[in-house]
């Protein structure tokens, strides 16, 4: 970015950022239609309120204030998460996602530090789509094993997220 | 009524079949459960990618918006 370069449109600010910040809602909350409406509740809310033309560097730390916002707002009230239990420490990166790529990326090293029971039932559900029931027969056990292999894997790999970020 | 780990479950079908999960009050084990799995959930090559179509939703939102406060 050039130092003290300026934004004097909408449609620049729109264009530079919604790919990002689309994805980094879906690397938060894993699916197309919640991510869809967080991205949308993003700018909608925060365009407006910017008066141009402002410097870049502030377009952007506003969009960050504006998807923290909308993503504590989502966990709360959807999952009843309180405020200071949500997540963003990493929001303030918001605008430098990379992209997504099987067995790369923050959530492929959490994978590769998970034991192998672990990574394998993550594995065949996340990247191989597998049912609950297709999962356990590929690992030998019963589906409702499974699911216990699984809500384990997921708990350790959220410690092992957390420790990559302290 | 479901327990954690049929919760968690059902969480993690809802984004394989990449819908809108279901929601609930979570336990702080949940949260951290949930959050790890939508993070999992962008793993899939070009899972994060938007829809053009909404991409150009969105910004035609934001010109009516923009008009309504900067007519």
């Amino acid at each position: 970015m050039v130092e003290g370069a300026l934004y004097t449109d909408w449609e620049s600010i729109y264009q530079d950022n919604v790919v990002k910040v689309y994805r980094l809602m879906f690397s938060r909350v894993g699916n197309r239609p919640d991510a869809e409406d967080l991205t949308s509740e993003v700018f909608v809310k925060s365009l407006p309120n910017l008066s141009l033309p402002s410097p870049v560097v502030q377009v952007n730390s506003y969009i960050n204030v504006a998807i923290r916002s909308v993503l504590a707002d989502h966990w709360r009230r959807h999952y009843g998460a309180p405020l200071v239990d949500v997540e963003v420490d990493n929001i303030g990166q918001a605008l430098e996602v990379s992209p997504a790529t099987e067995g790369t990326g923050r959530a492929g090293r959490i994978l590769a530090l998970l034991p192998d029971r672990s990574r394998a039932i993550l594995e065949l559900r996340f990247l191989r789509g597998c049912s609950i029931k297709e999962a356990a027969r590929e690992m030998g056990v019963t589906p409702g094993n499974a699911k216990i292999i699984q809500y384990r894997a997921l708990r350790l790999a959220a410690e092992i997220g957390q420790g990559m970020l302290s | 009524m479901r327990c954690p780990v049929g919760r968690i479950a059902a969480f993690v079908d809802d984004l394989i079949q990449n819908r809108r999960p279901r929601r609930f009050k979570a336990s702080p084990e949940e949260l951290h459960a949930i959050r790890a799995a939508a993070e999992l959930a962008g793993m899939r090559p070009g899972a994060d990618r938007p829809d053009r179509q909404f991409v150009e939703h969105v910004f035609a939102s934001i010109n009516i918006t923009v008009g309504r406060v900067f007519p």
